[in-house]
């Protein structure tokens, strides 16, 4: 099984990487930091035998994520399950965003999201399998006042689930994303802890989510558990939209 | 095998089409069993047994036989046209 996973050394795709580990795999990571993939890769090879590659790229390269593509056609043949976890929050009013960070939000967060969908849907197709797995936000549905233009691009990407589960369904391929809700990462390392706990009491579970409440439910999308769910948005949230 | 054979052998089957039919004129959409389902089925087999992957213009643009024909030159199948 080829699984590729991008925003590798994030908070919530490191933890998926590891929660890899256990299963006959072939690892491919993913992120544009080689520094920190290789020394990812150096603790993930500390923990299991599994085969671990790391591939530099730039989510937002047309030139380097068609070269990581090719690189996987060309070396393992296949891709079974691709987890694009790469995202970028600028958190801000509107009105004092600039363009830039509007594009840089919708680049990283949609578009590279449906780019790594075509890339990885034509590799599926060879087989008529794969998974793909991809990121939104409780705040696609809920709402964030400073997060309007990144709410609008995780809105873009469950629009993309919903319409690529239909596209890719009689080729064998399933599509979902996860809805994660506060997730306890470097995205909402800025926030003090009286937000924290602010945040964590507007939860049915009265706290944050961590990297670990997510990577199981990737691995069950991932599995044949999940054989029949596509174009499914899961919230993790801890009942934070209720 | 020579590539021509291969390529019409991977039209065949991706389009579900007798090999008998399989000629230069024949068109993405004016055959109904060259449909887009059936396009990117044709396109995943033809990299993997051609080995290769296509720019995503070349796999808009291979819209007949013959227009796969001269995009595999490009890649460097021996290809008769």
């Amino acid at each position: 099984m080829v699984v590729l996973v991008t925003g590798a050394y994030g908070g919530i795709g490191r933890n998926i990487c590891f929660s890899y580990l256990q299963q006959d795999t072939t690892l491919i990571i993913t992120g544009r930091d080689i520094d920190k993939l290789e020394a990812l890769a150096t603790e993930l090879r500390q923990s299991s035998n599994i085969s671990i590659h790391a591939v530099a790229a730039d989510v937002n390269d047309e030139v380097q994520v068609a070269a990581l593509f090719k690189q996987i056609a060309s070396q393992f043949k296949r891709l079974d399950i691709l987890v694009h976890c790469a995202g970028v929050l600028t958190q801000k009013l509107l009105m004092l965003t600039k363009l830039t960070d509007m594009q840089n939000d919708i680049n990283t967060n949609l578009l590279s999201s449906i780019v790594f969908c075509q890339q990885a849907s034509k590799l599926m197709t060879r087989n008529k399998q794969g998974v793909i797995i991809l990121m939104s936000s409780i705040i696609a549905s809920q709402g964030s006042a400073g997060q309007s233009v990144y709410g609008a691009s995780k809105a873009g990407v469950e629009g993309l689930v919903k319409s690529l589960a239909k596209e890719l369904g009689s080729l064998g391929i399933r599509i979902n994303a996860l809805a994660p809700g506060v997730i306890n990462t470097e995205l909402v390392a800025e926030l003090d802890e009286q937000q924290k706990m602010q945040l964590a009491q507007k939860t049915c579970l009265k706290r944050l989510g961590e990297a670990d409440d997510i990577s199981p439910v990737v691995q069950f999308l991932s599995s044949r558990g999940a054989g029949y769910i596509t174009g499914q948005v899961i919230a993790v949230d801890g009942g934070l939209a209720l | 095998m020579t590539d021509q054979k291969k390529l019409m052998d991977i039209f065949a089957t991706a389009l579900e089409l007798p090999l008998s039919e399989i000629n230069d004129n024949l068109k993405y959409n004016d055959d109904k069993r060259w449909d887009s389902t059936a396009h990117m089925i044709l396109i995943a087999q033809l990299e993997t047994e051609f080995d290769l992957m296509f720019d995503i213009d070349d796999i808009i643009d291979m819209s007949s036989f013959l227009q796969a024909k001269l995009i595999l030159k490009k890649y460097n199948a021996a290809l008769s046209l």
